[in-house]
């Protein structure tokens, strides 16, 4: 009879990952240092991987609000908003937000993911269809799978795809188009003008899920749909307070009579506490800022821009990206663990994503930035990113003569994508929601797929050391070979070999 | 025999390529796929030789290959439903084009299944790279020039490929045909066992020779080897400049193919002809390594251990055939049998070295002199090889 421990006992990927020193999951951040710089390992490093986008996390008056909350109301609410857990504080978000994003109604929800889960789960019904992207983030995914309703995915950002599967859809069926805003792992928007179009073609709703848009984009910080001009066309809203608003917990704005009957139909939401007094409290107040401080905003978009470019003038491709998202194509997921912790070791912390998050062979490092970040931090990010680069051969070691430079999504512009590298998003289309994410990442990485590295490194070797010639051996004496100057990925590859040797005689290494 | 291309394409009008697609090779991966291919095509090809699979991948790295100096390749990968189904270059050999005076382009590495679609897919992606290079013809398959691995075998399927021929599958001919190739030129192969003794009046004859000119015959020197490899080069960039499809190589080529081959040479088998201690001419005949890699299976370890290198290098010293890859003689020093003398010579250096016959490849169709030489030797000739050629 088969256990239902016995995957968890023989899944071994994250012991390789440990014992080769290269898993970079669940770092403790020990000490924060105004949210731009962290301390991890006893290592001072710059947060390049946060989502404190206006960098409110740490602003006083954020922190402020949130203790004299807490002093007020207490720790939690012990209960369900439906119940006893609703404070006058969450009714007030939840009018401000209204307010701000020019809708009827918004429901708070303890956290984003579960306010996806609450939208989909309440609003599908058994004869409806839900039109989504395919690089949704996983909230909706699930959310999908938790409605009754029937899901249509279409390519990312593939209008053409979007509308042959609408027309194919029963005419009278009751149908959704719900979509990310700005994509969270590779940083472009969605194409919401053709969205919209095709929704009122086909008489289709549509949700937009602006987790990274709210407060970053548009003149008022209200989203991708400010920043398109859509506001009227997009039906429901739903955004996050643990990116720009500094934060825990999600909101969901839209038409009255949508937003109360999924307050009192969807389970995430009754079934589950309120979100705390602190947290409410923090979100008002970083809501006051995001309204009263457009500077922070057009100070995001510069620093995006310059790393955009700074990246790209040194040979790297952050892809389809026009967003403070910013990923850096690595290629290989073993070279991207290896380049994260050469990162950090150099005083950056990133995050690595591999496959399934994205095709195999476009393994990258997101990075993202907040309006708080100075310019010599940045600077710091750009020198360690060019520096480790060069070292894995991932960029030339001389910066390329030309470039084209990122145009990224400030009010007005319009752009969606960055379109030198459309080839990029057209293959690499984000699979997180869709396969499960954390460290399902590194079941890609198997054991066998580790060991068939080392044999073609093995390979390779053996073939060049077959072919040295006395003349080669001449020249490596005088001028200093790439292998050289490459020996640093070397010990990788055979702490992998090591790795897999132990698992095989069962006994654990040390980490 | 094949169906002529205009006759295929009357009755059978051309299906689209619908579910083929033909993409360029951009990330490692379809790199990797592309040099891949042929393991999978072939694997129940019993005359089949893997190549070394890292050699492949440095053949097509521009950094290792000289040839990519100056030369230009596209290289693309055919797929249905995901797999791999056919691959193909376009090249862009200026040098050619240089020293023919022409505007030709050419394709090669071209591997496919047994699909015209596929094909016809494959060599329209060939010829449009082709088309947007200028040219308004191409030629192949060229890998990348006739210096290297060219041509596809279209008669004598039954014995394996010596060491750097090509091969290819038996359909391959009448997938050229039915996307509408003409032949270029016809290349032969020619068999020839050491124990036929050659035909006395040749013998006689080639005496006769090396007195009145005062011959000297002698292997090249090993230990000075890189001067040998500039007199060499000298006869052959000069002994085959007239003829078809012929490319001088660059000193890069010259040099990256002869240290390819230091490996593998006997130096007794190599042998230079001089007169009044001119170089004058030279023969280059080399063990046929296709059984050993052939043994290796296409890489030198498996699981991190010299698995394919222990076979290789036993295999290697079994090898019995050889192949007389090129014998070059200088201008103003032909029609003098020069030839029949390097002939002879091989062939006693070869049966005192224990092998037992081999191929002499390839010789143009058109070679009558070359030819006729080596029918009267007591070769036989018995593999065809083609190189075809169409409009884009
Ligand atoms: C696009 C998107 N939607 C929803 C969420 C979930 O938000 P939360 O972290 O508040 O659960 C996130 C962030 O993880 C996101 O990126």
């Amino acid at each position: 009879m088969a256990d239902i421990f016995d995957k968890c006992a023989s899944w071994k990927d994250y012991k390789i990952a440990k014992a080769t020193g290269l898993y970079p999951y669940f770092r403790a951040i020990q000490a924060i240092h105004g949210s731009t710089e962290v301390e991890i390992e006893g290592r001072r490093v710059v947060m390049a991987g946060s989502n404190n986008y206006l960098g409110l996390a740490s602003d006083p008056r954020v922190k402020e609000a949130a203790l004299s909350a807490l002093k007020r109301f207490g720790t939690t609410c012990s209960g369900s908003r439906l119940l006893n857990g609703t404070l006058e504080l969450h009714e007030e978000l939840e009018a401000r937000l209204a307010r701000f994003l020019n809708r009827e109604a918004a429901v708070v929800v303890s956290t984003g993911f579960q306010t996806n889960l609450a939208a989909m789960s309440a609003l599908l019904g058994r004869h409806d269809v839900v039109f989504s992207d395919r690089a949704n983030h996983a909230s909706l995914v699930d959310g999908i799978r938790l409605s009754f309703g029937e899901e249509r995915k279409y390519r990312h950002n593939d209008m053409e795809n979007l509308e042959s599967l609408l027309a194919a859809a029963k005419p009278n069926a009751g149908k959704l188009i719900a979509s990310d805003g700005v994509f969270s792992m590779e940083g472009d928007l969605c194409n919401l003008p053709k969205i919209v179009e095709l929704a009122q073609k086909y008489g289709a709703r549509v949700l937009v899920d602006d987790a990274h848009g709210l407060g970053v984009l548009g003149a008022h910080g209200r989203g991708t749909s400010e920043y398109f001009g859509l506001e009227a066309q997009t039906d429901v809203v739903m955004g996050t307070f643990s990116k720009s608003f500094a934060s825990l917990g999600g909101v969901l704005a839209g038409p009255f009579e949508v937003i109360n009957y999924i307050k009192h139909k969807a389970r995430p939401i009754i079934f589950s506490a309120s979100i705390t007094p602190a947290s409410v409290a923090s979100a008002l107040e970083a809501l006051e800022i995001v309204e009263s401080e457009p500077q922070r905003r057009s100070r995001l978009l510069d620093i995006a821009e310059k790393m955009h470019n700074g990246f790209r003038a040194m040979g790297f491709d952050t892809g389809v990206s026009v967003t403070p998202v910013v990923p850096v194509l690595i290629g290989d997921q073993v070279k991207c663990f290896r380049f994260w912790k050469a990162l950090f070791e150099t005083g950056v912390f990133a995050n690595p994503v591999i496959p399934p998050a994205v095709e195999p062979g476009h393994a990258l490092i997101r990075t993202s930035y907040m309006a708080t970040h100075t310019d010599e931090q940045l600077d710091r990010v750009l020198d360690a990113f060019e520096r480790v680069g060069r070292k894995m051969g991932i960029i030339p070691h001389a910066r390329p003569s030309t470039y084209v430079p990122v145009k990224v999504a400030r009010p007005g512009s319009f752009v969606r994508a960055n379109q030198a590298s459309q080839r990029w998003a057209k293959t690499s289309a984000g699979l997180a929601a869709e396969q499960g994410f954390s460290l399902g990442q590194l079941t890609k990485l198997s054991s066998r797929e580790m060991a068939n590295k080392l044999f073609d490194a093995v390979e390779t070797l053996t073939w060049r050391a077959a072919n040295l010639q006395p003349e080669d051996l001449k020249r490596l004496s005088k001028t200093p070979l790439r292998l050289w100057e490459r020996r640093g990925e070397i010990p990788g590859l055979l702490l992998e070999k090591g790795a897999n040797l132990f698992i095989k005689n069962g006994k654990q290494p040390e980490a | 025999m094949a169906v002529p291309a205009a006759k295929m394409s009357q009755r059978e009008p051309a299906p689209a390529p619908s579910d083929v697609t033909v993409t360029p090779v951009q990330s490692p991966r379809d790199r990797d796929a592309f040099v891949l291919f042929p393991y999978e095509l072939y694997r129940d090809d019993p005359n089949f030789v893997p190549p070394l699979l890292m050699e492949r991948k440095d053949f097509l790295d521009p950094r290792k290959n000289p040839w990519f100096q100056f030369g230009k390749a596209a290289l693309f990968l055919a797929r249905r439903g995901g797999q791999v189904v056919g691959r193909i270059a376009g090249v862009n050999d200026p040098r050619y084009n240089e020293f023919h005076g022409t505007r030709l382009g050419a394709f090669g590495m071209f591997e496919c299944a047994d699909d015209v679609r596929v094909a016809r897919a494959l060599f329209e992606a060939a010829a449009t790279w082709c088309g947007a290079q200028g040219f308004g013809r191409m030629i192949g398959p060229m890998n990348f020039s006739t210096n290297y691995e060219c041509s596809v075998l279209v008669e004598g399927f039954d014995a394996p490929p010596v060491v750097m021929m090509a091969y290819n599958p038996r359909y391959y001919p009448a997938l050229y045909e039915a996307c509408g190739f003409k032949k270029a030129k016809d290349l032969w192969a020619w068999e020839l066992s050491s124990s036929v003794a050659p035909p006395e009046k040749v013998a006689r004859i080639a005496e006769k020779v090396r007195q009145r000119e005062g011959v000297v015959v002698r292997a090249v020197n090993m230990k000075d080897f890189e001067s040998e490899v500039r007199r060499v080069k000298e006869i052959y960039n000069s002994a085959w400049e007239k003829n078809w499809g012929f490319v001088p190589m660059t000193d890069a080529e010259f040099d990256h193919m002869a240290r390819e081959l230091k490996q593998l040479v006997v130096p007794k088998l190599l042998l230079l002809a001089e007169v009044k201690g001119e170089p004058v001419a030279f023969s280059m005949t080399l063990p046929d390594a296709n059984p050993a890699l052939k043994a290796a299976g296409g890489r030198l370890t498996r699981f991190g251990l010299p698995i394919g290198l222990v076979k290789l290098l036993l295999a290697a010293r079994r090898i019995k055939r050889l192949r007389l890859i090129t014998l070059g003689i200088k201008e103003g020093y032909r029609r003098r049998g020069l030839d029949a003398i390097l002939y002879l010579d091989t062939l006693k250096a070869a049966r005192e070295l224990g092998y037992t016959g081999g191929e002499i490849s390839w010789t143009l169709e058109d070679n009558h002199l070359v030819n006729r030489a080596i029918e009267s030797m007591g070769g036989r000739k018995y593999k065809t090889y083609r190189i075809y050629e169409r409009a884009i």
